[in-house]
């Protein structure tokens, strides 16, 4: 029935069935893909009982500027308040790479014992991680993912006891966990035990997860924690000096924070979308019942029932909306893959984002949607006999200008908002990030394998001897043809790599944290960095009474009024004891992590030959720093063999990495708007035809009587314009305030800024024109007695 | 007024050419008041368009007073259209969006008349069709015969030397209908050249001439 129907509907009007088919397609594809990441992020269950009781403890460290996790003594209080917590788990390392005997890279995470039991999910062979296997010399257990088990054991039963073997660590599997179960992420191959009291531990590295008990809310969560945070003695100093504060939120959100708003940015978007093809499949579809008007009046007059003629109608959509839905849904995974390649979702989601159900449902929910709103249309305009000409504007009846104003109301309000997310970017982008990324390649290295081999790493007797082969490795790469510099730092700008210490500032009663930065002599002409009093460090500098260089947001915080070059600070050099440190210049602020991040921690630079164990080498170029990518790796392992290069990438890569998410947007709202525009512009122009059909008669007689063409070209155009305008007005009435939405991604500039929507309007007025543009002409061409005669 | 010499037309169609004017010499003068009779199909309508210079796909000549239209192009044609032509149409044709007096105004409008003289003119027009009270109507608020009689007033608002009406009384009952010839008369008095287009053997006698058509031909009396 349906495939007659279609091969009907094809036959009649194969253009009416093929955009039906694409417009429904594309609209069920872009949301399904949108809603089902949506989904996945907000509703779709964790792959752990009760996932949603879940709760991550956290400490916000606000002196500092960031949030951290907690330590093993905190999470033991935890675990000890039965009355709120009903089971308490660590974890960290998350993602830390090991690379095994037989070369396989492994990516590891400590837990806590008995982490699985928190989580509700029991290890599907052998057992988990439990108290007996936290403790130093009895630690040496692996419990591995199912993924793990399949491709590196091939799903061996017997693995329970295969050793693992990474150099001096030597692991033994003891369990395997289920199939889909995936903690903190997807990354993590194996578990291994959390030994509290190792040293290196530090207050923040011990990602802490919580059950609540029924009954237990975030808010009591929080306040749980905020009390032993201020009753913990030995946390007592730094939870004055970083102003530690709970933070408490619902394990999911660890996923979904930072993209939640993103998607529904792009299902507001996708939904705007939506809108503007069912509006225009409704005026298609009106143009194409006109056509059959009068096929509609002979079927009545042999006797067919307005139930039938409506059968009649609604044979010509379904069928081409049902392929739609098909091909759309065929399409959706596509779109699901690129919401995640684009960074839309989280890359390593537990609860994976993928097709199924949801997506099939939000297919056929927007197909229904279309099929339902274009069928009701189109009875009620036969309901009605047509359009009444004088109750609407010009031979145009009221549905249709409306959807058309409607049409060019949500394109103005899409294209003002990818106007104000482009400006922000271009702002955001030519913002003054203090450094120049241009031709510099950041290689991070660890020469002795401390990161993936557990080789150990004596400060005492390594650190000079280390420090020479790094001064030979940065010799050796500064030497390369194409390489004009070369420097080392332990946490350059972009790296993701953050180190704060505590100085002592003459004046300053307490002790003050700073950001802290390890740079070789030449880091700042390496990157660009001005001087703006002072000099550079030199290798006479370094040593043990070297001197500091600090930057504008140290000057005007502690050195106002008074010269920085006649100043000193007080720098940690263990524990309690400090030593004065000259400075020696000051620096332009440089951004860190982000390039709209505000100015946040001073900055202090102490001079090294090269930081040590690992360290980030920078080198720079005249050209393209990708052109010397392989060069620097083998330079570096030609000099010093079996180095660990953790990365090896454009310093301008990396600053790019960080606006993925925004550019994302930005080309989703963007191509939305896009399409809108052009659907407004078919719209407008297929609306305008049909006015000039209505009103060839009427023309007929402008003309008759003594009209220029070009007075009916103007009247057509005026009439077009009247719609455009009101749709952009309304575009901005309703854009403006809905554009708040996107007040956290724009840099430099408001919802409101007035170039933007200008922009905006600019675009929608000038495609409009065109698009008015044909139909005009052709009214104007109007043959007054072909127009006569065919009233 | 009016000199046709030699007019033909046709459409061509796979079997040969459809005729629809043959051989048309026809000279209507200054003033005269013509009625052009004929059954369906003889070319009735498109004498009007060719006099009424809708139409310019004929072969032979056409001098419109003292203007060869032959020699002219679509810019030319129409603005002699615009300055020597009124029509009435069977069907009135008013613009249903357009109230009364704006209906009258539109020709004026057109020919770029200033506003101030546009308004005197409708007024006027108004008042000697006394339809003053009816002006901001509608079209579709009016009785057929007003909206015949507001289609003359906008036909005449334009003072065009030839006023063409293509069956102006088909579409009337008698009463109406009488009303409208009596305004054509009147028209015809003040010395305006009509040529009407009908089917009534009693309203054509009201001319002073009549034409016959048949198949394309003229009639010869």
């Amino acid at each position: 029935m349906i495939a007659r129907s279609l091969a009907r509907s094809f036959q009649r009007t194969p253009m009416f069935a093929f955009v039906v088919i694409v417009l429904v397609a594309s609209v069920v594809a872009i949301n399904a893909s949108t809603f089902s990441a949506i989904h996945a992020l907000r509703w779709k269950a964790l792959p752990y009982f009760d996932g949603d009781a879940l709760l991550e403890m956290r400490s916000e460290m606000r002196n500092f500027g960031f949030i951290g996790g907690l330590n093993a003594r905190l999470r033991d209080a935890i675990a000890a308040d039965r009355a709120h917590f009903s089971g308490v788990a660590g974890m960290t390392g998350a993602g830390q790479e090991r690379v095994d005997a037989t070369g396989q890279s492994w990516k590891l995470a400590q837990v806590t014992p008995h982490f699985e039991q928190v989580l509700g999910v029991a290890p599907a062979i052998g057992r988990s991680i439990v108290n007996g296997d936290a403790i130093d010399g009895a630690d040496q257990v692996l419990v591995i993912s199912d993924r793990a088990w399949r491709q590196r054991f091939n799903a061996d039963p017997g693995v329970i006891g295969r050793i693992v073997d990474f150099g001096k660590m030597k692991l033994a599997v003891i369990g395997v966990m289920p199939a889909g179960f995936a903690f903190p992420d997807t990354r993590i191959d194996a578990w291994r035990p959390y030994v509290a009291g190792h040293d290196g531990r530090s207050f923040g590295d011990l990602e802490v997860v919580a059950r609540a008990t029924s009954g237990t809310s975030v808010e009591q969560a929080r306040e749980v924690l905020a009390a032993l945070i201020a009753n913990d003695k030995p946390l007592a100093e730094l939870a004055v000096s970083a102003n530690i504060q709970a933070s408490v939120r619902p394990w999911r959100e660890r996923y979904s924070s930072e993209h939640e708003k993103a998607l529904d940015l792009l299902q507001l978007a996708a939904l705007i979308l939506l809108v503007v093809v069912i509006a225009n499949l409704i005026n298609l579809n009106l143009d194409h019942l006109l056509m059959r008007r009068r096929e509609f009046a002979i079927r009545r007059a042999l006797g067919a029932s307005e139930r039938a003629i409506g059968w009649d109608v609604a044979t010509d959509v379904l069928p081409p909306a049902v392929i739609g839905l098909v091909l759309g849904l065929f399409v959706t995974p596509f779109g699901l893959r690129m919401i995640a390649d684009r960074g839309l979702v989280p890359e390593y989601l537990p609860q994976s984002v993928s097709f199924g159900p949801v997506a099939i449902i939000a297919g056929c929910v927007a197909m229904a949607l279309i099929a339902v709103t274009v069928l009701l249309a189109a009875w009620f305009a036969q309901r009605k006999q047509g359009l009444s000409s004088r109750g609407g504007a010009a031979g145009m009846g009221r549905l249709r200008p409306a959807l058309l104003v409607g049409q060019v109301m949500m394109t103005t309000i899409l294209l003002g908002g990818s106007a104000l997310l482009l400006r922000s970017a271009i702002n955001l982008i030519s913002t003054d990030r203090g450094f120049s990324e241009a031709g510099v390649l950041m290689t991070m290295i660890d020469p002795l394998g401390v990161s993936v081999e557990n080789a150990t790493f004596n400060p005492e007797s390594d650190r000079q001897r280390l420090r020479t082969l790094m001064g030979r490795i940065r010799e050796e790469v500064a030497a390369l043809p194409g390489v004009d510099r070369a420097a080392f730092a332990d946490a350059p700008p972009f790296s993701q790599s953050e180190v704060v210490s505590t100085i002592r500032v003459p004046g300053v009663a307490e002790e003050q944290n700073v950001r802290s930065r390890l740079v070789s002599p030449d880091f700042f002409a390496t990157l660009g960095i001005g001087l703006l009093a002072g000099r550079d460090f030199a290798y006479a500098d370094i040593g043990d009474a070297s001197p500091v260089i600090v930057d504008e947001v140290f000057q005007q915080r502690y050195l106002q009024g008074v010269d920085p070059l006649d100043s000193f600070v007080e720098v940690e050099v263990r524990g309690d004891i400090y030593r004065k440190a000259r400075i020696i210049g000051v620096v332009h602020t440089i951004k860190h992590g982000a390039l709209d991040e505000s100015d946040g921690l001073p900055m202090v630079y102490r001079p090294v030959e090269a930081p040590v164990p690992v360290a980030v080498l920078l080198a720079h170029t005249s050209g393209d720093p990708h052109n010397i990518l392989d060069a620097v790796r083998q330079r570096i392992l030609a000099t010093q063999p079996g180095t660990v290069i953790m990365f090896n990438k454009a310093l301008a890569d990396s600053i790019g990495e960080t606006l993925t998410s925004r550019r994302a947007l930005l080309e989703a709202i963007g191509g939305f708007g896009l399409v809108t525009l052009f659907l407004a512009s078919i719209g407008l122009a297929a609306v305008l035809s049909f006015s000039i059909r209505r009103r060839t008669a009427e023309l007929g007689v402008r003309l008759a009587i003594g009209a220029t063409p070009s007075r009916v070209r103007n009247l057509v155009l005026r009439q077009g314009a009247i719609l455009v305008a009101t749709g952009a007005a309304l575009g901005l009435f309703f854009g403006v305030p809905l554009a708040r939405l996107l007040g956290d991604r724009l840099y430099q500039i408001a919802f409101t800024d007035w170039a933007s929507w200008l922009a905006a309007l600019a675009c929608v007025v000038t495609v409009a024109t065109f698009a008015c543009w044909s139909p005009a002409r052709r009214a104007a061409a109007t043959d007054p007695m072909v127009a006569l005669r065919s009233e | 007024m009016i000199h046709l010499g030699k007019i033909e037309k046709s459409y061509p169609l796979e079997g040969g050419r459809s005729w629809v004017l043959r051989n048309v010499d026809l000279d209507i003068a200054d003033g005269e008041f013509v009625s052009v009779m004929g059954p369906s199909g003889a070319g009735k309508s498109s004498l009007l368009n060719v006099l009424g210079l809708m139409d310019h796909d004929w072969q032979g000549s056409y001098a419109l007073d003292g203007v060869v239209v032959d020699k002219l192009n679509t810019k030319q044609r129409q603005a002699l259209q615009r300055e020597k032509i009124g029509f009435i149409f069977q069907h009135y044709h008013l613009i249903d969006d357009l109230k009364v007096w704006e209906n009258l105004d539109l020709p004026l409008q057109y020919r770029d008349v200033p506003a101030k003289e546009r308004a005197a003119r409708v007024a006027d027009l108004l008042d000697r069709f006394q339809i003053v009270g009816k002006k901001e109507l509608y079209p579709s608020q009016l009785s057929g015969g007003q909206q015949q009689l507001v289609a003359v007033a906008r036909a005449v608002i334009t003072r065009p030397k030839v006023l063409l009406a293509d069956e102006p009384t088909g579409a009337l009952h008698s009463g109406q209908a009488r009303i409208i010839m009596d305004l054509l008369a009147e028209l015809h008095k003040e010395g305006m050249t009509i040529v009407q287009v009908t089917h009534n053997e009693l309203y054509a006698n009201e001319a002073q001439r009549i034409i016959r058509l048949r198949d394309g031909w003229i009639e010869k009396s």
